[in-house]
């Protein structure tokens, strides 16, 4: 019986389809597109969302999901900026402290939700829906929501070029490769595709859930925590609308990498791709002076495009898998079972 | 073996294999007041496969469940090797060496089979885990324990559910090293492989495990029991070595009374009677061709044949759940844009094979699941539902399937296997269907309930349904069916009248090559 010969190529093939579809478009519309100088601003642009992405794909891999990201990389980046002393958008700055405060308290949070779910036995969904709220009350709270001076060290990791590579594109790269590499090869990863596959399954195989699921969302945390130190350096300050909305913009490019809201079955490539290509409908459609409000509508056209090239292929391999078990069916009927 | 009430112990076996390796003394368990176990005592002893026997609903998978940890009980303690165990729960009985086989397969479908069967100690001490070196392992395991080729790259979604039975007790043998429960593990297996699984536990036994066997088989007693426990109403009612109970006694500590054999109604002329259902040359692209039958009404129709025969297909196509070309007539009437809905209109219901993943919704109440067929007959004109007029049905159903559920509003899930069969059944069957196809219907449902199963199938032969009953069981199919027709490769090969039923004809006809 020949098999699929992967299991994340049908999802990618077709992200890759809609990005190549998309770039031909606009180096059409607006040349100058596949310019050097902006494929290394869209890099830059995407390197923020799929930083983010690749610790969501982890948590959407296991059935779960985390809608507290946007909240809890504005209240990591604001309490890192009080501890530095910075009072207002004018006065104060950064020091090289304020990574480690960010980092300390994304991976706090993150921490903090799957300790919530295991300790209230409530859905994933509802307990971020919570602590979305809470976390960006808190951080609303200590600005007054007011904006925040981003100046000093912070701005490093958002802005510094290496080898003619932006920071930023670095650092995605490496995240991106590592949760990869712990989704592919890692037994940790195999449990949470597993749990992803059948939680029921997983608790009667003798699978820590619990604490799975307390180490998934600490990383979902940690590299919200990372988009938020590239993304506020970049930006220089912090506004008081810092995250809002960027848990969907992260879920949106997980979904249209390929993979399934619904757990199991996915990668953190696809993700990276699913940034990439919502980036690239962003630029792109800044470049040719599109009205801002049409870039929600396309966004939203690509996800019900990517779900349904989803469905399409994944409804083909199940035609397939019938084919095969009637040949299995066949061939076992010659079997002589008396 | 007349005083039922009192339990019967014999010493294990002698010889230091015979160390209780885990007791359960004094297990009690109930769920919302109802009382699962009372005060259960069982020792697990080493070199030994225990048979655990009981009717659905006597508390075999709550204590199935207990031991395993999945479940904590109620009061009672649990001994592991002379040591008490305080906190009992699956990642400590797994350390200790006990595995399960569950009848939900505890699968992972969106993975391999070397990465389910290996799914507890993937990285095999590395951080990271060798895909290729996985796979080779797990095909030399399937060869080892079972004697069986498998291709363990293969996910296990891809599989049938034979094969992912196999992978569910690979996956448990591996991480087994002390205990192992078997829940009815050979529910979907083929005679062969049932084999192998007897020569692989035989095996395990003689390497000093405990093996606890639960099955609804008595056959299996025999094939590799030891020591037989019975369990009724959530207490043991005999545990004896194997020899020491006929079959009878057994089933009749199983079900506490006398059973009754259902006597077969005396079997009306049917030449007369008007044909109910008539299917020629039906085939499809795949597997069926060529089939002719008809039944008239009263008649019931047994159809053997070995797995992959195309039994459960030829079912699904005449309710349209598989398509396929050729001639259905209903009554005389053209059935040929075949659905289920249009089915339910025109009287053909099919009770399939996997009723409770196919036809139940687990998480719903007994209730809901009972109408949902039929929300029809219990709604008014403007599509509101009459609420009183479905709770009065349903109790009905309740009552004439003999249903045991603790109301009408309790999950679906939470019943036992037999009784969400038997309520399964009562959904269709209240659909005064004319034809009613019937896959299986005993299948994994203890000897209380074949008969009551049986006795339905008699009642509405009576009242002029004709019946279309697929069963692997042959003495089951002799006493129920008027007429036996034989499948073989996706079309019929034989035909058989009452006087003509033999047993090897039948495995005559149904056998590929083997004359």
């Amino acid at each position: 019986m020949q098999r699929f010969s992967s299991r994340l190529s049908p999802q990618i093939v077709s992200v890759l389809g809609v990005i190549v579809i998309v770039i031909v478009i606009f180096s059409i519309l607006s040349p100058g597109f596949l310019a050097l100088g902006n494929v290394s601003n869209l890099l830059l642009q995407a390197s923020s969302t799929a930083i983010a992405a690749s610790g969501m794909t982890l948590v959407i891999m296991a059935g779960w999901i985390d809608l507290s990201i946007g909240s809890l990389m504005s209240l990591a980046v604001t309490i890192a900026l009080a501890a530095a002393g910075v009072t207002s958008a004018a006065y104060g700055s950064s020091s090289i402290w304020t990574y480690f405060i960010v980092i300390g308290v994304s991976i706090a949070g993150g921490a903090l939700n799957g300790v919530l779910i295991w300790a209230l036995k409530v859905q994933p969904l509802l307990v971020t829906l919570g602590t979305m709220t809470i976390f960006s009350g808190i951080a609303l709270h200590i600005t007054s929501a007011g904006n925040r001076s981003a100046s000093g060290p912070i701005q490093y990791l958002g802005r510094a070029v290496v080898f003619g590579i932006p920071l930023p594109v670095i650092v995605a790269v490496v995240v991106v490769v590592v949760i990869a590499f712990l989704l592919r090869r890692t037994p940790f990863g195999r449990y949470v595709t597993a749990i992803g596959g059948s939680e029921r399954s997983a608790r009667e195989t003798g699978l820590p859930i619990n604490r799975l699921r307390i180490v998934v969302f600490a990383i979902s945390g940690l590299c919200a925590g990372i988009a938020g130190i590239i993304t506020v350096g970049q930006v220089g300050t912090m506004q008081s609308t810092f995250g809002v909305g960027f848990e969907f913009t992260v879920i949106t490019a997980v979904v249209v990498g390929g993979t399934s809201l619904t757990g199991g079955k996915g990668s953190v490539i696809g993700s990276a791709l699913g940034a990439i290509l919502l980036t690239l409908i962003d630029n792109g459609l800044n470049r040719v002076n599109a009205s801002v409000y049409i870039y929600d509508v396309i966004t939203g056209l690509v996800l019900l495009v990517a779900v349904l090239t989803d469905s399409v292929v994944m409804g083909r391999i199940r035609r397939m898998n019938v084919r095969i078990r009637q040949a299995g069916l066949e061939r076992s009927q010659k079997t002589p079972s008396t | 073996m007349t005083d039922n009430g009192s339990v019967t112990t014999t010493s294990a076996s002698p010889g230091e294999s015979g160390t209780p390796l885990m007791r359960l003394s004094g297990i009690s368990k109930s769920f919302d007041g109802t009382t699962v176990l009372k005060s259960m005592d069982l020792d697990v002893v080493r070199g030994e496969i225990l048979i655990l026997l009981g009717e659905n609903g006597a508390g075999k998978s709550t204590l199935k469940n207990i031991m395993c940890g999945l479940l904590a009980p109620d009061g009672g303690s649990i001994e592991f090797q002379g040591t008490v165990q305080t906190e009992w729960n699956p990642r400590k009985a797994k350390e200790l060496g006990l595995a399960a086989i569950h009848q939900e397969l505890s699968l992972f479908p969106n993975l391999s089979v070397a990465e389910n069967v290996n799914m507890i100690g993937l990285g095999n001490g590395r951080g990271y885990v060798e895909t290729k070196d996985l796979e080779r392992r797990t095909n030399a395991m399937f060869q080892d324990l079972l004697e069986i080729g498998i291709d363990s790259s293969i996910l296990v979604a891809e599989l049938p559910l034979a094969t992912r039975q196999l992978v569910e007790i690979v996956k448990a043998i591996r991480t087994a090293s002390s205990v192992l429960v078997l829940d009815e593990p050979t529910t979907s297996l083929s005679i062969q492989e049932r084999r192998q699984l007897f020569t692989a536990m035989r095996r395990l036994r003689d390497n000093g495990y405990a093996l606890v066997h639960v099955t609804h088989f008595l056959e299996e007693i025999e094939a590799v029991g030891d020591r037989v426990a019975i369990m009724r109403d959530g207490e043991l009612v005999a545990l004896n070595t194997k020899n020491e109970l006929t079959v009878p006694q057994i089933e009749q500590l199983m079900v506490g009374r006398e059973l009754a054999a259902v006597s077969r109604p005396e079997t009306p002329p049917h030449d007369g009677a008007p044909v109910v259902l008539d299917v020629s040359d039906l085939g499809d692209a795949a597997l069926l061709h060529d089939i002719n039958l008809s039944v008239r009404s009263g008649e019931v129709v047994g159809i053997a044949g070995l797995s992959g025969a195309g039994r459960s297909e030829l079912m699904q196509a005449l309710v349209g759940l598989r398509a396929a070309h050729g001639d259905v007539k209903l009554e005389g009437r053209r059935f040929n844009r075949r659905s289920v809905v249009a089915g339910v209109q025109r009287g053909i219901v099919l009770v399939s094979e996997d009723r409770r993943t196919e036809q139940a919704f687990l998480e719903r109440t007994v209730l809901e699941n009972l109408t949902a067929s039929m929300l029809g007959r219990v709604s008014n004109k403007l599509g509101l539902m009459r609420l009183g007029k479905e709770r009065q049905l349903v109790g009905e159903l309740i009552k004439k399937f003999g249903v045991r559920t603790d109301s009408a509003n309790a999950e679906f899930g939470s019943m036992s296997g037999g009784n969400q069969q038997k309520a399964i059944l009562a959904r269709w069957l209240s659909l005064s269907p004319k034809v009613c196809l019937l896959d299986e219907p005993t299948k994994g449902i203890d000897v209380g309930a074949k008969a009551e199963v049986q006795r339905t199938i008699f009642e509405l032969a009576s009242t002029g349904v004709g019946l279309l009953v697929v069963s692997s069981d042959l003495p089951e199919l002799f006493h129920v069916s008027d007429r036996i027709l034989v499948m073989k490769g996706g079309t019929i090969t034989a035909e058989l009248h009452r006087s003509e039923f033999d047993a090897t004809t039948i495995l005559r006809a149904a056998s590929s090559e083997k004359a």
